[in-house]
């Protein structure tokens, strides 16, 4: 009798335990099971109110300032614009632009239907990340305060190499080499960046 | 009147109602004298005449009642114990799976994203999950370790128990290196919730995991090994029969053997297994023994000879009274030793306990202080110092260190029970490796301790068979020993003696008889001067016998020297090659007798003994013993008889004759069932064996430890990027108790080989 006592209180105990574990995390995460999702969307505010512009309601514009580039959410549509000329002033022959690269008026664009998929966690930088077709992307930091890039425009340099841009002299842009998860493993690539620390 | 008691566990009681009814339904029966039903313990105390009642009645009443009386002896109870065993394990290898059915997707999940060359199915979406989601990651994780842990519940009970009181074993190194790895883990899921994604790679559930199901492993193959074990006992139980034929009023009935009484008749009929010991009352059989004295040739049994327990009948009906039941039997009494035996620990033992009881803090002190260097080294890494904490504890888990000597005591006597060499401790077991000097007993070990005649030589007219005629029927009238001899000497001829109408002793001289009309005189040459019979002739050869070591008798018939007649303690024919064996293994051979120095001399001669110490009484016996201890050797002694008692019980290791008297055999370390005294070499081999096995599991449980714990504390890590993962830790550790089981069971491959050398 003594042994089942024993189980009685054991095992409801443990699983009190166990559930009280789970609602302690939820609870945590502001009861969210996403919570890259749910604090991308916080940092992005943060950022928003430091370099926010929007015209219409529900649309997000964030500009980088030097006005170069910049960043749009509308109607669950993300895009990305890059001023071409610091590329053209370093060889850019758009004509030799792969397919995919939409320029309009010396502009770059990229765009996607939002979804969470294109959402990431860049680990190595503490940013989140909207990722866009071959290796570009727009980040912003987790932590403004704490990241010295607090939004980063981040370019696959191959491309542009690729239509005769020297890639190491691209006014504004920086040539750098990025810690990336890629395939279980660590990798290091190359990336032209815009950064800038807001904070 | 018999009173006998019993305690009878009841099924089915829930009150003390119960416990009222089935005593009442007890109280009733005739026969019954006093019976006392306990409610808490839920059993019957009941003292009965076993005269007027049996154990049946009882339990019908019993279950007349209602309940039932669950079983305590004989066969069905060994039969439930063996079922609890199997059941057990069954639960055993059910954690174990259980275990591994989380364990092994969990270490998938875990893993499979950080493979570098390999992407294994799934990989990508792992990766996806660890990357994107890692709040579901990390709990997915947890709810995968929570089933192992469950499981391995008893770790974490026993474990901080045993730290608690400042004793900790091998469960507190799992409960302390597992608890770390989970709370580490739970503390980086509540980071990751918080918004530290990094959080993620820094989760240990599978260790915890992997760990918890690898013991678990390693106590299944444990547990099956020590089945195997203890094989040697199932063999022993196995030979008891499960029921007796008893008559009871005339009639016959057949009843289960824990019914049994001391004093039932019981009938035996050919190719049936004698159920309990008792003595023939009726009726003449052979029966075979093998199974108690290793002897193949069934020995001729009629009234009045005792028979044993799970003893084949072979050929004739036989009754006989029931003198030793239960637990008393010749049987139960060698499961006992056996039992003992492998339940006894060996010194050797000592040894690998007092080290755990040292090594389990100083590994909890070594995996405290390896963890805050690195920690403090790595300039606040929690991650690799946590790695670090728990790779220690786990990898000097000293479950092989327990394991080693248990396991080849085990497998060591198990093997010397298949072989007829019970083995009563694992200190006898421990010591016979360390013995020099053999002191072997004459009468009964080196021979065969009945005298026989040896030699019958006619010196006058009459032919042999005549002479041994009237020299027999005249020795009838004598109860000497020797003179028995004489006569079976006739009987085995297929002769009988004839009329003896005179007969005379003559004490220390011999005899004188009148047979058949003629003088006969039996003796020395003293008795011979005495009676003016003159034997000059035959003095010399009268002499050579005496110096073979035999009891020479000249016979003289009607005054005139007819011839000598020769008595001798016949030399059993393995004696002198278990003499050489243990020569060959360098031990030395000492004979003990009272016998005189001639005889004892003349026999050691035979069987190859240099060293003789004749005329010993037996109350020197162990004087003798303790004088060749003082020469610094360790030495065992051989004997049968009641007088060797005391010599088996001071020297090392005591080796009874298993034919011997029952004072010998519990004065003994080590009972030869066989009766072989080549057995005695045999025993002493399979002592070196299980010694030499033992101290290779301790070599390789402390050399699995020794190298573990330096690489686990992350050694090697700064001159060659080596470092142990808690799982390959957890893996050596298993693999460490596996190879020790293993190489115990290699003692199960021990052969009995003759003129062995070790």
């Amino acid at each position: 009798m003594k042994k089942y006592k024993k189980i009685f209180i054991a095992f409801p105990l443990a699983a009190l335990i166990v559930i009280a574990i789970f609602i302690g995390v939820f609870a945590s995460s502001g009861w969210t099971a996403d919570v890259v999702s749910a604090y991308s969307s916080k940092a992005f505010q943060s950022v928003y109110e430091y370099l926010g512009k929007s015209d219409e309601e529900g649309s997000y514009l964030i500009q980088s300032p030097d006005g170069e580039a910049s960043f749009t959410y509308k109607d669950s549509t993300v895009e990305m614009r890059i001023d071409l000329s610091p590329f053209l002033a370093a060889g850019l022959d758009i004509s030799l632009l792969p397919a995919g690269f939409v320029e309009e008026n010396g502009i770059l664009h990229f765009e996607a239907q939002y979804s969470r998929s294109i959402l990431g966690y860049h680990s190595a930088m503490g940013h989140f990340n909207i990722n866009f077709e071959n290796k570009n992307a727009f980040e912003w930091a987790q932590d403004i305060p704490a990241n010295e890039k607090d939004i980063v425009f981040s370019l696959n340099p191959e491309p542009f190499e690729a239509a005769g841009v020297d890639v190491d002299h691209i006014a504004g842009w920086v040539l750098g080499e990025v810690e990336m998860h890629e395939n279980g493993k660590k990798v290091n690539e190359f990336r032209l960046l815009k950064a800038f620390d807001l904070a | 009147m018999e009173g006998k008691e019993v305690i009878l566990p009841i099924g089915g009681m829930t009150c003390a109602a119960c416990a009222k009814r089935v005593e009442k339904a007890i109280a009733a029966l005739e026969g019954v004298e006093k019976t006392f039903v306990n409610i808490a313990t839920e059993k019957a105390a009941v003292t009965y005449d076993s005269q007027k009642l049996r154990l049946s009645d009882i339990r019908i009443a019993v279950e007349k009642a209602g309940y039932s009386v669950l079983e305590t002896e004989g066969a069905n109870a060994l039969e439930k114990q063996e079922k609890a065993k199997k059941r057990e394990l069954k639960i055993m290898w059910f954690k174990f799976a259980l275990s591994a059915l989380f364990a092994i997707p969990l270490l998938y999940i875990a893993m499979v994203p950080m493979i570098p060359f390999v992407r294994l199915p799934g990989a990508d979406a792992l990766d996806d999950l660890m990357m994107n989601y890692p709040l579901i990651y990390a709990v997915l994780e947890f709810a995968l370790v929570i089933p192992p842990i469950i499981v391995g519940y008893k770790f974490y009970t026993v474990g901080f128990k045993c730290l608690i009181k400042r004793s900790p074993n091998m469960d507190s190194l799992i409960a302390v290196g597992t608890t770390a790895a989970v709370v580490y883990s739970l503390y980086n899921t509540f980071a990751i919730a918080f918004g530290d994604f990094s959080g993620v790679d820094r989760l240990y559930f599978e260790s915890a995991a992997v760990i918890i199901t690898l013991i678990l492993l390693g106590r299944c193959l444990e547990a099956v090994s020590k089945g195997k074990t203890g094989a040697a006992i199932k063999k022993l139980m196995g030979l008891a029969p499960k029921t007796a034929t008893i008559i009871e009023n005339g009639a016959q009935r057949e009843i289960r053997i824990a019914e049994v009484c001391v004093g039932d008749m019981i009938v035996v009929k050919p190719g049936e297994k004698i159920p309990v010991d008792g003595i023939v009352c009726e009726g003449e059989t052979s029966i075979d023994e093998s199974m108690l004295t290793g002897e193949s040739i069934p020995v001729e049994k009629k009234q009045g000879d005792k028979v044993y327990a799970a003893s084949i009948n072979t050929t004739g009906n036989i009754r006989f009274r029931a003198e030793k039941i239960g637990n008393d039997t010749a049987l139960a009494q060698i499961i006992k030793l056996v039992e003992e035996a492998q339940g006894s620990k060996a010194p050797i033992a000592k040894i690998a306990d007092t080290v755990s009881g040292y090594f389990v803090p100083a590994v909890c002190i070594i995996a405290l202080i390896a963890g805050i260097g690195w920690l403090i080294g790595t300039k606040g890494d929690w991650g690799f110092a946590l790695n670090i904490f728990i790779s220690v504890l786990v990898v000097a888990c000293p479950c092989a260190l327990g394991l080693a000597t248990p396991t080849a005591i085990m497998v060591g006597t198990g093997k010397g029970a298949e072989n007829g060499i019970l083995i009563k401790s694992g200190e006898a077991l421990e010591t016979a490796h360390k013995i020099k000097t053999v002191v072997l007993d004459k009468t009964g070990t080196v021979t065969y301790g009945k005298p026989t005649v040896t030699d019958l030589i006619p010196l006058g007219d009459m032919d042999e068979k005549e002479l041994l005629l009237f020299t027999a029927s005249a020795e009838k009238q004598s109860e000497h020993p020797l003179a028995q001899a004489i006569v079976n000497y006739l009987e085995d001829g297929g002769r009988e003696a004839v009329k003896c109408d005179k007969f005379v002793s003559m004490t220390g001289k011999g005899i004188y008889a009148e047979v058949a009309g003629s003088t006969v005189t039996i003796g020395n040459g003293k008795l011979l001067e005495d009676m003016n019979i003159d034997f000059t002739s035959a003095e010399r050869g009268y002499e050579s016998l005496a110096e073979s070591g035999k009891t020479p008798m000249y016979i003289a018939i009607n005054g005139k020297l007819q011839g000598m007649i020769a008595v001798a303690d016949v030399i059993k024919p393995t004696s002198a090659e278990a003499v050489q064996r243990l020569h060959g293994m360098g031990i030395e051979v000492v004979m003990l007798t009272g016998d005189n120095k001639k005889t004892a001399e003349a026999i050691a001669k035979q069987v190859g003994i240099k060293r003789t110490l004749a005329e010993v009484l037996p109350q020197d016996k162990s004087e003798e013993i303790k004088k060749l201890q003082r020469e610094g050797k360790k030495v065992a002694m051989v004997g049968d008889g009641i007088n060797d008692a005391p010599a088996l019980a001071l020297a090392d290791v005591g080796i009874a004759i298993g034919s011997g008297t029952d004072v010998a055999i519990e004065s003994a370390d080590i009972v030869l069932m066989h009766s072989d005294l080549n057995d005695v070499p045999t025993a002493i081999t399979l002592s070196k064996k299980t010694i030499r096995n033992i101290k290779q599991n301790l070599f390789w449980a402390f050399g699995y430890n020794t190298i573990g714990i330096p690489v686990a504390a992350g050694v090697l890590y700064s001159a060659f990027g080596l470092l142990l993962n808690p799982m390959i830790a957890a893996a050596a550790m298993s693999l460490s108790s596996v190879s020790v089981l293993l190489n115990a069971l290699r003692l199960k491959f021990f052969k009995v080989k003759k003129n062995e050398k070790v």
